[in-house]
Formats: structure tokens, sequence, C-alpha cells
């Protein structure tokens, strides 16, 4: 188990390290002189050449790579033009607010689309199975923002049940923070779900024709126990495999949700930063995302050796 | 088998077949099988061999197959083919199966010995620890070294003979009455295949089970059949015991088969010496299905022969049987 994280993880090194050449040159093409934009009015050549020398910008392109990546590492990412807060720091504050999103969507995803995927596969080409693709098929095509509107008009302003926007914290009060993300979380993980349940379903398809389900069936046991235990458990390998690849839908689906419900999240970060130029903040969350990226997919390793007996053998 | 013993499984009129072909894939199939007996249905790929033994366990896929009549009497009870609720309670307990896959055929994600408890619990109840005993003392009937520490292993562990062996302990664990066994040795290599079959025998002749062995494998035929049912495009064209079958036989497609396999301890041979194919079901020919491809074949043939008796046990159907009449004839 451990070699195998291991051999992971060194793939991820050089993956995590190209990403940050790439984030580190991105800096380098964008167009403006953060200097110039330092020295103010007066332009005075010596304060520039000063400025110039004190920031290493006269340095090779590889030296000021590996100060900024050493500055990465040691958890410095720049400070923020816009607030003058530290982009660690500020990525720091966001980051919960998104995690805790990402995490409810994701439940809600993993509840509504499992099952749903699990039960049109068992009933294929039955009404059940096709009124379940229908409502995936609408799942999928629904605007985020359009359902967010719709039940932000229903579910707050007409019926006041859930607020429509902002977050609290879980360590202030865990129920206000469970329910102010409850619809957030529902709009962000009814995406996901559509997904997740085609994913569930093509894999218990091809599991429910395999000979060791007839095995099962051969040996009398209940149809429930038979796809619960014996499909589902081996489904499960390529759900969780095709879950961890969700990451990237999960981000970009945040960032517009968190939009919508105004939620002082890391897709409201990126949104500022990116409409502000705040190009320090968009490096650290460009990074940011990528490790996250790669931690979902060692997760998902870690789980498909977890759930695959053939791998875990001493 | 006595006159008088009722048979322990007997099949009547067993007809089927997939809702989207309008020709029966099983067409009257008729079986019997007494205590210690073990029947083998022989025939080529594709004639109807897995599927007629897949629906005495009721495990045909009850959306895409249509049962058209049949009843199935096991024990005395008598179940109607098409009864899979009732036909699935008596699988795994009284009646057995094993299949032709054995590589596939345990599931990868759980233990040798819990897949075994799971059966037994499922039908007599009881803790796990008593279910492991049960599972153990069937992996060691089998033949398996180091039953014991067999049982925390998973499938991927263990070579394919292993693996038979293992399905065929999780199909005996609860004493069935009745084993059906779909080409348990194909995939195996010769020595394993020898053992496999002595196996079944000696749990034969220890507990008066009935075994139904499909094969294509005219030499395991000869080794182990007490009768032979030869099936062509669904239907059985040929019973009777043994050696009527080998040395009289009376079909034109069993001669057919036969004449590779002059000997009953001959070298193995596979059923591949009569020209031409299997009718398809959608292009299935009227009356005798064996006409397309009969030396014989005359128009009366477009009647379909019914079983009907020569000698004995020895059943045939053929419109120009016993051979006398059929040399006349031709
Ligand atoms: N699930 C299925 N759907 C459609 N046709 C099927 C299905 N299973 C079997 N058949 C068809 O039923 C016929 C009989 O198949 P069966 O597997 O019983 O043959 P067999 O005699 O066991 O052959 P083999 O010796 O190759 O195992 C074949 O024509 C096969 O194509
Ligand atoms: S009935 Fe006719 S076609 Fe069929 S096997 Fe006999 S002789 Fe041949
Ligand atoms: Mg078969």
């Amino acid at each position: 188990m451990l070699a195998f994280i291991g051999r992971r993880l060194l793939v991820a090194i050089p993956t995590i390290l190209l990403i940050s050449v790439f984030v580190f040159l991105l800096q380098q093409l964008l167009p403006g002189d953060p200097i110039l934009a330092m020295a103010g009015e007066e332009r005075d050549p010596a304060t520039i050449e000063f400025l110039r020398e004190k920031y290493g910008l006269n340095d090779p392109l590889p030296v000021q790579y590996f100060k900024w990546i050493g500055g990465v590492i040691q958890g410095d990412l720049g400070i923020s033009l816009r607030t003058n807060q530290p982009v660690s720091e500020l990525l720091l504050q966001k980051l919960p607010v998104t995690i805790q999103l990402a995490v409810m969507a994701l439940i809600f995803a993993v509840v509504i689309g499992v099952p749903a995927g699990i039960l049109s596969a068992v009933k294929k080409g039955t009404v059940v199975d096709y009124a379940a693709n229908v409502v995936a098929l609408s799942g999928l095509s629904i605007p985020n923002f359009w359902l967010g509107i719709m039940l932000i008009l229903l579910v707050s302003v007409k019926w006041g049940l859930l607020p429509a926007s902002g977050y609290t914290p879980p360590g202030e009060d865990l129920v206000r923070s469970i329910t102010t993300m409850l619809m957030p979380a529902f709009v962000l993980g009814t995406a996901l779900a559509a997904t997740l349940m085609r994913h569930t379903r093509s894999a218990m398809l091809g599991v429910l024709k395999s000979d060791y389900v007839r095995t099962a069936r051969a040996k009398g046991l209940y149809e429930r126990r038979v796809i619960l235990r014996h499909a589902f458990r081996n489904a499960l390998v390529p759900i969780v495999t095709l879950t961890a690849l969700l990451f990237g839908e999960l981000v970009a689906g945040a960032v517009l949700t968190e939009q919508i419900f105004t939620i002082p999240g890391f897709g409201k970060l990126v949104v500022d930063a990116v409409f502000n130029r705040d190009y320090a903040v968009v490096q650290g969350i460009v990074l940011c995302t990528a490790v996250g990226f790669i931690v979902m997919n060692l997760l998902a390793d870690a789980a498909y050796f977890a759930l695959n007996p053939r791998l875990r053998k001493s | 088998m006595t006159e008088t013993a009722p048979p322990l499984l007997e099949i009547e009129g067993l007809t089927f077949g997939f809702r989207n072909q309008s020709a029966n894939l099983v067409d009257g199939v008729s079986l019997t099988l007494g205590r210690n007996e073990t029947l083998c249905i022989v025939g080529e790929s594709g004639c109807g061999k897995s599927v007629t033994a897949l629906s005495l366990m009721g495990l045909l896929p009850p959306d895409a197959v249509r049962i058209d009549s049949g009843t199935v009497t096991f024990e005395g009870e008598t179940i109607d083919a098409g009864d899979f609720a009732r036909l699935s309670r008596l699988r795994g307990d009284r009646m057995a199966m094993i299949f032709q896959e054995p590589m596939t055929s345990l599931n990868p994600a759980f233990r040798i010995g819990n897949q075994i408890t799971e059966a037994v619990r499922h039908h007599r109840g009881g803790t796990e620890a008593e279910a492991r005993e049960r599972a153990l003392e069937a992996l060691e009937k089998v033949g398996i070294p180091a039953a014991r520490q067999r049982l925390d292993e998973y499938p991927h562990q263990l070579s394919g003979g292993m693996r038979q062996r293992v399905m065929i302990a999780m199909a005996l664990v609860n004493d069935p009455s009745v084993l059906i066994a779909d080409e348990p040795t194909t995939a195996l290599d010769v020595t394993v295949q020898a053992q496999i079959l002595d196996l079944i025998a000696d749990l034969q002749t220890r507990s008066g089970m009935g075994a139904i062995l499909i094969t294509h494998d005219l030499g395991v035929v000869a080794q182990v059949a007490t009768r032979v049912a030869v099936m062509y495009a669904g239907r059985i064209v040929e019973i009777g015991t043994a050696q009527e079958i080998f040395e009289d036989p009376q079909h034109p497609y069993t001669i057919g088969l036969m004449s590779s396999v002059p000997r009953l301890t001959g070298p193995r041979q596979r059923l591949s010496t009569v020209p031409g194919l299997v009718p398809t079901p959608d292009g299935m020919p009227e009356g005798c299905r064996f006409s397309t491809r009969c030396p014989f074949a005359r128009p009366t043939c477009r009647e379909v022969p019914k079983l009907a008796p020569v000698a004995g046990e020895h059943h045939v159907a053929c419109h120009y049987a016993p051979l006398e009449t059929r040399l006349e004839a031709g």
C-alpha cells in the first residue's frame, strides 16, 4: 500500500513542478510591469533600478523561478495587489468555505446519483430507467444559475425557508452554517449527481453481466444482496475513480454557485482576482487548484487500491 | 435406478426462447435424472445446453426470455418452468450449479471463505463461525490443500483448477441432491480435468447425488456418463444409456459425432466432425432441425420427428430410425 502511494507521489511531484513553471511563466507573459506601477509617478530611473534589484527582477529567469518556488514552498505566495494581504492568508480564509460547499455538494451528488444509477441499471430498459435518464439529462442541461435563481425565488423569497445567500462558519453556528449552505450545495450537487448517475449506471451494467453475479444468484441469495453486495462492491472501483475526475467540474461549478449565492469563498476570490488583474492571487489559485486535483487523484488511487484485493497482496 | 423409485429430477416439455426471436431456443426437452446417476448432455456449441441448465436454476434473464411451457419436478415437487421465484428457492440449496468459466465465476472482491459461508448462512442460518467450519469441510472434501488458509485468500491468489474446486465446494456445501455442471473442466488442463471429474464421481458415490454434466468432450462422456442425451438445435435428438449411445448410435447427428471417436477409451475429441453449421434461431428449418445437414433427409423430414423408443431406454427422434430402415431406404 505505502509503496503504491509512494510511487504515485513520485509521479505527482514532477506534475506539480511542471504546473509551477507554467504558473511562473504566466506571470512573465502578462502585460504591464509591476515595478512601473510601484515606482509611481516619478519614474525615477534610480528608484526603478533599485526596485528591480530589490525584487530580483534583474536575475536570469531560472534564478527568479527558483527564488519564487522557494518562497512558495515556504508558503509565501506573494501579496495581493488589491487588498495588500498575503495571498496565502487569503487562500486559507476562503478555502474552507469552498471545501464545505464542495463536500456538501458531493454528499448530495452521491446520495442522489449512486442509488439512481443502481436503480436504472437494474431496471434497464424499463420506465424507471428512462425516467432516471430524463431526470439526469435535465440535471445536466439545466444551467446551475437558473436552478439557483429559481430555488432562491421559491425557497427563500416565497417560502422564506432558507437564507438566500451568505456564509456562516461552522465553528460559529453549525446548524446555521449547514442550512445556509444547503441550497448552494444542492444546486452544485445535482449537476454532479447526473454525471455520477451515468457512471454508476454503466459500471453496474457491466458488472451485472459478470459471471460472479450469476454465481451469487446461483447460491440462491436474495436479489437485493446480489446487487448491493456482489455487483455494487465491484462497480465501486470505476465509480470512485470517475468521481475523482469530477473534481474539475466541482471547482468550476463552485465558482459559479458562489457567485449566485454570494458566498465569500474560493470562487468569489477567483472572479475578483481575475477582474482586478490581481495576478499574485490568480497564481495562488491556479497552484492551489492543481494541488487539489493531484490530491484528489491520489485519494482516488488510494481508494482504488483499497477496493481492489488484487493490488493489496503483500 | 429401480423402477419404483421416482426420479430425483424430471423435466417435462421444456420450451422457451428469447422474446425477440420467433423460433424456440429450447423445444420440448424432457429429461429425467435418478439418484446417483450422471446424465451427460452433449452437442455442438450453441445448441442450447447451457440455457437448458440455466432454466432449471431459474437463472435465465427474466426480461429477455419467454418460457412457453414445461415443468420441473424436483424431489416430488412440480414447478412451472416459468416460475423463476420458486425455482430460485431450490438453487444453492438442493440444486447447485457450477459454471463453464472458473476464472471469472468467483467474486474478485471477497475472500473465498466469505463467499462460501454466505451460501451456508443464507440457507442454513447459524453463526459465521459454524458456517466457516462447514466451508472448511467443503474445501477439504474437494481436495484443496491448506484449506484453512485458503478461506482467507482472494480468488486471484488461486489457480484455475483451485478456483473450480472452490466453485465445486461452494456448490456442494449445502449437500444438494442435484449438481449441474456446465463444462466444468473445459477451461482447465487435462490432469486437472481428470481430478475434478474423479472428485465429482467420488462425491456422488458418497452421497447419492445426481449430476447433469454438460460437455463437448466425448472422452469425458465415455468416462463418467450413466446416460447420455444428445442435443441438437434446442431439441433432444437421441437419449439412452452410455452403452447404447456409444455402441449403437441411431440418429444421423449422433453418428456424425461418434465417427471421430471409434472407441470408448479413445483419445479425447471435440465435436466438430459433422459438416455444416447449427442453424441460428432465426433460420431454423421446419420439421427436423437437422435436415439442413442430414445426408438422409427426405420430404417427410419436414414433419417434426418424435422422440421414439428404439430398445430399452434408448430413444431417437428421426424419421428413418432405426438404422436398418435408413440403410434400406437410402
Ligand atoms: N443472453 C442471451 N441472449 C441472446 N441469445 C443467447 C443468450 N444466451 C445464449 N444465447 C443463444 O442461445 C443459444 C444456445 O446457447 P447455449 O449457451 O445454451 O449453447 P451451448 O450449447 O451451451 O454452447 P457451448 O457449448 O458453446 O457452451 C445460442 O445460439 C446463443 O447464441
Ligand atoms: S428426421 Fe430426417 S433430416 Fe432429421 S435426422 Fe432423421 S433423416 Fe435426417
Ligand atoms: Mg454452454
